[in-house]
């Protein structure tokens, strides 16, 4: 069985907190003990960030979408937009080491991401683009 | 939003901050050390995080950029009571070794 919950909000950094809170009560029903939740709550908001700054330029009339899916085996948190998609060329995951030792700006959130979620994707269907992160729950937490 | 009081003292310097350091407030932190940096011969300058809350990706990175200018000048740059919290965020990236927390 499937539970959806969605939440839409301005794409305003005013917001961040109230989309963070969100996904740490949705991972808690998910089962999630509060340090996870935590750490899934840092991930979403990397991506909200992300999607307010790079694909709506700071633009506060655009709309996020913020979609949790559980099933039995996983959590999905989908950031949906309209704006400017993010394609997988623009993702570099950057050696950490290599990174350390020369600076660039940018290209730690999406080290944050994938290093807190079992996998980080992005696409687009029907205008709609998105930054899917999918968090596997353990047995004991299915239903 | 951050706040910061500084400290400065011939060589060195600290700067005790309160808040969430995030892409909002980063720029603004970054100027202020680049300011402080030309200003002062400074050769070791550390953050006190006590009073830090959150860092995101951007904060991260300042602090890694901050890190670096202070390798370059030959000078060194620590971060000092880090917030469980913090600590976890930077655990996530490998920065806690980097930064020897």
């Amino acid at each position: 069985m499937k539970q959806f919950f969605n939440v839409e909000f301005a794409a305003d950094t005013t917001f961040l907190k109230l989309a963070t809170d969100v996904t740490i009560s949705m991972c808690r029903l998910a089962g999630f003990n509060d340090s996870t939740a935590k750490d899934i709550s840092l991930a979403v908001d990397e991506a909200v960030t992300n999607t307010i700054k790079h694909a709506y330029h700071f633009d506060r009339t655009r709309r996020v979408t913020l979609q949790f899916t559980i099933t039995e085996t996983e959590l999905t948190i989908d950031v949906r937009h309209n704006g400017k998609p993010i394609s997988d060329t623009e993702i570099h995951l950057p050696d950490m080491e290599e990174y350390m030792k020369q600076y660039r700006k940018g290209g730690l959130g999406i080290v944050l991401m994938t290093r807190i979620m079992d996998s980080v994707d992005y696409g687009s269907i029907a205008g709609i683009h998105y930054c899917r992160l999918v968090k596997k729950r353990s047995q004991q937490h299915a239903h | 939003m951050i706040e910061w009081t500084e400290n400065i003292s011939g060589e060195q310097a600290t700067l005790s901050l309160d808040g969430k350091i995030t892409f909002e407030n980063a720029g603004e932190l970054r100027n202020r050390v680049k300011a402080i940096l030309s200003e002062f011969p400074l050769k070791h300058l550390t953050f006190d995080l006590t009073g830090v809350r959150f860092v995101d990706s951007s904060g991260l990175g300042l602090l890694v950029s901050i890190k670096n200018t202070m390798v370059k000048r030959n000078g060194s740059f620590k971060i000092n009571n880090v917030t469980e919290t913090v600590r976890n965020i930077m655990n996530q990236t490998g920065l806690d070794k980097y930064f020897e927390i």
